[in-house]
């Protein structure tokens, strides 16, 4: 085979190459054109953008211990209050309070719906009296949550609020735990089995809120 | 493929996927405020033992005495301890004898006083608490603190032709437990 094209084939090539050059010519002309008719517009003062927040805060009742005092050997009958207020310092509003509880360590204490622990939940639009128990409402407290099993509590959170949260301004609350009385008999020192007898929960309480409804705006 | 149109495929296929998950959160989304707070709980028990130890490790089964044989056998003493957590008013004792036909055996305290182990002589009232023909009976005489034990006396109340083995039991209900309480704070 030559090596050298023919002299036919030479003219087919320099005519590609002179429409590239034509074709990249006018590619350069054509962005030329735009760039010089682009235009801009901003608005002379900045935009703000906020983002809001949802917030809760959980403080002792008025002379209550709160959560924070532990419960220990508890026998069955018996009850024990702990107050605690809970308030929405958020910016955005929101609604559906809710009580759950979780036991890093479960046992019969939480799990077993009939013999294991029960709490009730009563709201007082004022601080409650913690140390007698009372509330200072002439209506009285409102019970939120009636003697609700743990093993409950654990898997379906409890309505508190149901519709909007009020703002800033706290919700009084008095939590009771309960063990039903029940019956078990020990002999020589030895527990029956599955009992409810030294047990121990580590309970987490949670109350939670949602924002409002997502909301589109025009203006 | 060409290899522009694979890619173009593989970035609409990204693209895809992000706007299922970006719909998904949107629907899944919303801010939630939380409070919590952690506390724990503890469940008591009640419980009490016969032994002859003076200190812990208990066995947790029944005491087992053994008695000579002999005209008049000497009592012999042994506590019974409140190994639980609550405090007790009451315990059920049991009571049984084998050994020699028609023997009997009881179980007393010394109430108020101290048991003189030496003479058998009580400070207080001797109270007996369950004998062998009724088998168990609940009594008030209990070591009611946590912790806390009582000094018990089993005798036999007959000569004894062979060696007798008395054995004794204590349990609790939860009748026999402190009352409910309820509390505030």
């Amino acid at each position: 085979m030559s090596r050298h094209a023919a002299p036919a084939e030479k003219r087919d090539r320099r005519k590609a190459v002179a429409a590239l050059v034509a074709a990249a010519g006018l590619a350069i002309t054509a962005g030329g054109v735009y760039a010089g008719l682009n235009a801009t517009a901003s608005n002379a003062t900045a935009q703000t953008v906020t983002s809001g927040t949802l917030k809760l805060i959980m403080a002792n009742g008025t002379g209550s211990v709160g959560f924070g005092q532990n419960v220990s050997d508890l026998a069955p009958g018996d009850t024990v209050g702990r107050y605690v207020d809970i308030t929405d310092t958020g910016t955005i509003a929101a609604q559906n309070m809710t009580l759950a509880v979780s036991d890093a360590t479960p046992t019969k204490l939480t799990t077993d719906g009939t013999n294991g622990l029960h709490a009730t939940v009563q709201s007082c639009t004022v601080a409650w009296v913690a140390a007698a128990g009372t509330c200072a409402d002439i209506l009285g407290p409102t019970t939120v949550v009636n003697n609700v099993p743990l093993s409950t509590l654990v898997s379906t959170p409890q309505s508190l609020v149901a519709g909007a949260v009020t703002k800033n301004s706290a919700y009084h609350y008095r939590v009771v735990l309960t063990l039903p009385d029940q019956n078990e008999t020990t002999t020589n020192g030895t527990l029956p089995a599955n009992t409810i007898q030294g047990l121990s929960a580590a309970l987490t309480w949670t109350f939670n809120e949602v924002q409002r409804a997502a909301t589109t705006t025009n203006g | 493929m060409p290899r522009a149109g694979r890619a173009i495929a593989v970035a609409g296929a990204l693209l895809g996927v992000l706007g299922i998950s970006t719909a998904k959160l949107a629907i899944a989304g919303g801010t939630a405020g939380n409070a919590t707070a952690a506390q724990t709980v503890t469940s008591g028990t009640w419980k009490a033992l016969p032994t002859t130890l003076g200190s812990p490790p208990y066995l947790t089964q029944s005491l087992v005495l053994t008695f000579l044989l002999g005209a008049s056998p000497p009592p012999q003493y042994f506590w019974v301890v409140n190994t639980g957590s609550l405090t007790l008013s009451g315990a059920t004792y049991t009571v049984g004898i084998t050994g020699t036909p028609g023997a009997s055996a009881s179980i007393a305290a010394c109430v108020g006083g101290t048991w003189n182990e030496s003479t058998g002589a009580c400070s207080g009232t001797i109270t007996t608490l369950v004998t062998t023909a009724a088998g168990s009976a609940a009594s008030a005489v209990v070591p009611a603190a946590a912790g806390s034990s009582i000094r018990l006396r089993a005798s036999v109340t007959s000569a004894l032709t062979i060696a007798d083995v008395v054995t004794v039991g204590v349990s609790v209900s939860r009748s026999q437990v402190r009352a409910a309480t309820s509390s505030n704070s």
